[in-house]
């Protein structure tokens, strides 16, 4: 199946950019692989296994996007100094009030100079149903309007295929 | 303890929607919806994307169908301007024109929300409630089938003086500021009249005297 049938096409994004957004990228950016998989697999089962990992990772959304060559990228959301470009916090779900002077790096920050992608969203632990979620969360590249449950399914498909198990949820 | 709607996950999201109709349910998010308010600081990058995202969720399920357009427009009046802007774009009828019309007027006056006859009015924001202006919109309003501007109508409703660039009613538990141009036409929220005039400096009109109501036999 063609890559724009599975996850969408790779288009800009349908909404504005930070200008911080356009020249930083989180430090804890990562590209799905095989080899990087189990970092991900790991950070997921930190929050099983003690009650530190509960408390550090629980609250922590991971951004994903979907890339125009099929590849994935993961990061924590950061905050960073947007004058001295310097990292400062990951962030908890909720907080949407920054100092002045930074800034909040969203998906558009886990892209290089082409600002395009074909999906993105958030994984998170949903302490209601008690299960790691994927959902399409971005407005910049999740919520465009071709975009369909069968889109996320298929980004699931591609964590699950390196062993990390996700519930979609689709937010239309 | 009440959480943000930033805060909300999906399963979260869920259950308001299911369980919304229950009225303990729905004061939550109300008090969720204001925290969110308060706290906002719009980015124009992934904070205002949050906002907006919030402001689609409300709106998909119905969320301000169960509450009076006026209540929820008061509880824009301490937001950033660019918060009441990204709902303003996602949320329905009467409430849309009513959080429109808030956007850079300024601390003294804001539309508080739209009366029976779609009428979007002005107030300050120490008003606790705009049932006393609805009632006397109501009671003054034209009715009929002629064309009007319904700013110009509530202008005339409530008595404005032409010579005067404010009108300034008591409605009972403050005061209700109208702006009008030097020929009496209501002003759409004009922000520089209204900042000329600090609040201490209003004088209220006496109150309107309260009309009997005929007893049924």
């Amino acid at each position: 199946m063609e890559l724009d049938e599975l996850y969408g096409p790779c288009r800009p994004a349908g909404a504005a950019i930070h200008e911080a957004e356009l020249r930083l990228q989180p430090l804890s950016l990562t590209t799905l692989s095989e080899k990087t998989a189990h970092i991900l697999h790991e950070l997921l089962a930190f929050r099983d296994r003690n009650k530190l990992g509960r408390s550090a990772v629980q609250a922590m959304p991971i951004l994903w996007i979907v890339l125009r060559d099929g590849g994935t990228r993961f990061a924590v959301e950061e905050v960073w100094d947007v004058q001295t470009g310097q990292f400062i916090h990951s962030l908890p779900k909720g907080r949407l009030g920054l100092p002045d002077g930074r800034a909040k790096l969203g998906h558009p920050a886990l892209l290089d100079d082409d600002k395009a992608a074909r999906m993105g969203g958030e994984i998170l632990f949903d302490t209601g149903v008690a299960t790691w979620v994927i959902t399409n969360s971005s407005g910049r590249y999740g919520r465009r309007e071709w975009q369909t449950p069968a889109h996320l399914e298929a980004v699931a498909g591609i964590f699950r295929n390196l062993g990390i198990y996700l519930e979609p949820v689709f937010d239309d | 303890m009440v959480l943000t709607l930033a805060e909300y996950r999906p399963s979260d999201w869920k259950s308001l929607e299911r369980d919304i109709k229950d009225a303990g349910v729905r004061e939550r998010a109300f008090q969720s919806l204001k925290l969110t308010l308060d706290d906002a600081k719009p980015d124009g990058g992934a904070i205002s994307d949050e906002l907006d995202r919030i402001a689609r969720k409300l709106t998909r399920i119905r969320f301000w169908s169960w509450f009076p357009t006026i209540k929820v427009a008061g509880l824009f009046r301490l937001a950033e301007a660019e918060t009441t802007k990204i709902f303003a774009a996602r949320v329905p009828e009467p409430l849309a024109t009513a959080l429109k019309g808030g956007v850079g007027v300024g601390p003294l006056a804001m539309p508080i929300g739209v009366g029976d006859d779609e009428v979007v009015y002005v107030a300050d924001p120490m008003l606790q409630t705009g049932r006393d202006v609805r009632r006397s919109i109501r009671q003054n309003l034209f009715s009929g089938d002629e064309e009007y501007d319904p700013l110009a109508a509530l202008a005339k409703a409530v008595g404005y003086s032409p010579t005067s660039h404010y009108k300034v009613v008591s409605v009972g538990k403050g005061y209700s500021v109208l702006v009008v141009d030097e020929h009496g036409n209501a002003l759409p929220h004009h922000p520089v009249s209204l900042h000329g005039m600090p609040l201490q400096d209003i004088k209220p009109m006496p109150p309107r005297p309260v009309r009997e109501r005929t007893k049924s036999k």
